[in-house]
């Protein structure tokens, strides 16, 4: 596809923290990238939005899942997201507030996709721009 | 009075005469006959007559006094007077005849008196016998009689003091026999029960209650039953009672005896028990499923409360950082406190979590070598070490058959608390094993400020500290260890005193240990 560098990335995020989504644009915006941002608050939501897609055009450079949602979980969505042509290539970053080993050990038997511990610092949290600029599909 | 007497000394000189036997009084006896057939002679009696005279003399006295003195006697009275008073007296001249016939009665009759004496000594023995028999029976008897009473005593006085009311009734449920504590069950004296009806003395109500066991005893069984009874002295109350069957001579069942005793005071104390047991199990269950929701709690908490905590500190940050310096050092001192707070709330929660995980975390067992084990240990505390230019030296540790997760924060906890507590020297930290009991053991020492043996025990409890702001800490490391060590059945303690360094003992009975790779 023909991306030049003022092009806009598609990051889909699954959020249901408004601070966290308001700190991930903080962080793109510090790292210098410029992405288009969808969120969507709840992990029924993230389904029907995943499941309405039907064109490549609209397949994101990243999909970010928080694993805590309402109504659906974050694994749901996962599942969902790699179940779907349009998301399957897509990479993904799972963010959770807990870093429970099990749960981590589950979710990283997937490909494509990496488990960030949601930082608890702002300095922590600002290094996760770059970080997850890294794993935009070019 | 006199006359008796005298009759009785007559009897006894006869019956000494009887006895008097032998060779002299024969003899004197003899001389006698012989003086009176001279006395005879001389009064003008004819010697032929006279002379039959000491023949029936000295046969007399052959009956008399035994055979040897008899045939002398009777030789002499025939042989040898007759040379006293007749010439050319020879032996030849005697009279055969007569002389047998003499001999012949004297040896029967002292035969016949000598049977007679002997049958007579027989009979005296044997009366003397008898009477040796009745005194020994008589005397026996007393014994007899004196042992029955005593045993009669003896037997009363334990009935009559014995705990249990015991009564003895007939097959026609009448009373026989009743001891003093059946009588005061009864609220009766003994004579206005013995010989009475049981429906007289007990009424029918209670009557009708034993009737059942009643029939099974005169059935010839053993009863054994428990009951809640009215005793009139004392209430209601619990008896055991036993009922066993007599018998009259034909082996029939022709009554009973019964035994009574009061186990109120056993009831009642089983009752309690029960009570105590079912509440102690109520207080259990209400114990175990608070403790669990406590866990539940304490994890649910931990892990939810993190996320405020970092919104609280990423926020404070980020409202300096968006001021731009603008802000003034007061309010960034503010701010910087705000931040430092949450920093060790967070911590908290990370090691309530790590708590309360302890009990929800698998428990798949690998072999781990624990000198890999603390190797991973010192990487992981690489930098507080480098800080303190602290060392950790170790035995040759084994292989356990454990998790991971239970051993790692075990060791790094204890090692961690070690170079936390230092005191102004370097720390030098060691890792000892031992094997007690076939248990295996170990030891972490320090060289550190020690612990106040006052506080050995406190130092595990959950956020028990013994040191304020100065030594920054949770105070859940330890009850962490403690956790872990008494999950695998062992025991953790502390050897230390101020000044003198710090020892940590613990035990891993549920591990099993084998000898180290040492790889």
């Amino acid at each position: 596809m023909p991306e030049g560098p003022a092009a806009k990335s598609h990051v889909l995020v699954v959020e249901d923290n408004p601070s966290d989504v308001y700190l991930l644009r903080l962080a793109f915006d510090r790292a210098g990238v410029d992405c288009e941002m969808t969120v969507l608050q709840d992990g029924a939501a993230a389904m029907a939005y995943i499941e309405q897609t039907e064109h490549d055009a609209a397949r994101p450079a990243l999909v970010i899942v928080d694993v805590n949602l309402p109504r659906r979980s974050g694994m749901d969505v996962l599942t969902a997201l790699r179940a779907h042509p349009v998301f399957a290539p897509v990479a993904v970053a799972i963010l959770s507030s807990s870093s429970s080993p099990r749960e981590r050990a589950a979710i990283q038997q997937h490909e494509n996709l990496r488990y960030f511990t949601k930082p608890p610092t702002l300095d922590e949290f600002l290094e996760l721009g770059p970080a997850l600029a890294k794993l935009f599909n070019s | 009075m006199a006359p008796p007497s005298n009759t009785f000394a007559v009897k006894r000189l006869l019956d000494r005469l009887a006895h008097v036997r032998g060779y002299t009084p024969a003899l004197i006896a003899l001389a006698g006959a012989v003086a009176i057939h001279f006395v005879l002679r001389t009064f003008g009696m004819a010697n032929t007559i006279a002379i039959y005279f000491v023949y029936v003399a000295s046969i007399i006295i052959s009956g008399w006094c035994g055979y040897g003195p008899g045939v002398l006697v009777v030789v002499l009275a025939v042989g040898i007077i007759p040379y006293w008073y007749r010439t050319n007296y020879s032996i030849a001249q005697t009279n055969p005849g007569v002389t047998a016939a003499l001999l012949v009665i004297s040896l029967f009759l002292s035969h016949a008196s000598a049977a007679r004496r002997r049958s007579e000594e027989d009979l005296k023995l044997l009366n003397e016998e008898l009477e040796d028999r009745v005194h020994q029976r008589t005397a026996e008897l007393e014994l007899a009689n004196k042992r029955q009473l005593a045993a009669q005593t003896q037997l009363e006085l334990v009935t009559q003091t014995v705990a249990a009311a015991i009564t003895r009734c007939s097959r026609d449920q009448k009373f026989i026999w009743v001891n003093a504590r059946y009588a005061e069950w009864v609220g009766k004296p003994a004579s206005e029960i013995i010989g009475r009806y049981i429906v007289d003395v007990l009424g029918p109500y209670r009557l009708a209650a034993a009737q059942p066991y009643i029939d099974q005893v005169l059935a010839g069984q053993n009863v054994e039953f428990q009951a809640y009874i009215e005793v009139p002295p004392l209430g209601r109350r619990w008896i055991h009672a036993t009922y066993v069957p007599t018998y009259d001579d034909a082996r029939a069942v022709d009554g009973w005896v019964a035994h009574v005793t009061d186990i109120s005071a056993i009831k009642e104390a089983q009752e309690e028990l029960a009570r105590v047991n079912s509440h102690l199990r109520d207080a259990n269950l209400q114990l175990a499923r608070t403790n669990g929701d406590l866990e539940r709690f304490a994890f649910v908490a931990s892990h939810d409360l993190q996320e405020p905590l970092r919104m609280i500190t990423t926020f404070s940050q980020l409202l300096v950082r968006s001021q731009n310096g603008n802000m003034g050092k007061e309010t960034e001192f503010f701010v910087n406190n705000i931040v430092d707070g949450t920093r060790r709330m967070r911590q908290l929660l990370a090691d309530i979590l790590a708590y309360t995980e302890i009990d929800q975390r698998p428990q798949e067992a690998a072999s781990i070598d624990l000198n890999v084990l603390l190797d991973n240990v010192r990487k992981n505390l690489a930098e507080p070490m480098k800080a303190t230019n602290a060392s950790v030296t170790a035995d040759a540790l084994p292989r356990l058959d454990a998790p991971e997760g239970y051993l790692l924060p075990l060791f790094q906890n204890l090692i961690e608390n070690a170079i936390k507590y230092r005191s102004h020297e370097a720390p030098r930290i060691h890792v000892g094993t031992y094997t007690k009991e076939d248990i295996p053991h170990f030891s972490v020492s320090d060289n550190g400020i020690g612990i106040d043996p006052e506080y050995h025990q406190q130092i595990f409890t959950v956020f028990k500290r013994l040191h304020g702001g100065q030594i920054p800490g949770t105070g859940v490391g330890l009850a962490i260890c403690q956790k872990i060590v008494e999950r695998q059945g062992g025991r953790i303690w502390v050897e230390s005193a101020v000044g003198a360094g710090t020892t940590v003992h613990f035990s891993l009975p549920g591990l099993h240990a084998t000898k180290g790779g040492g790889a």
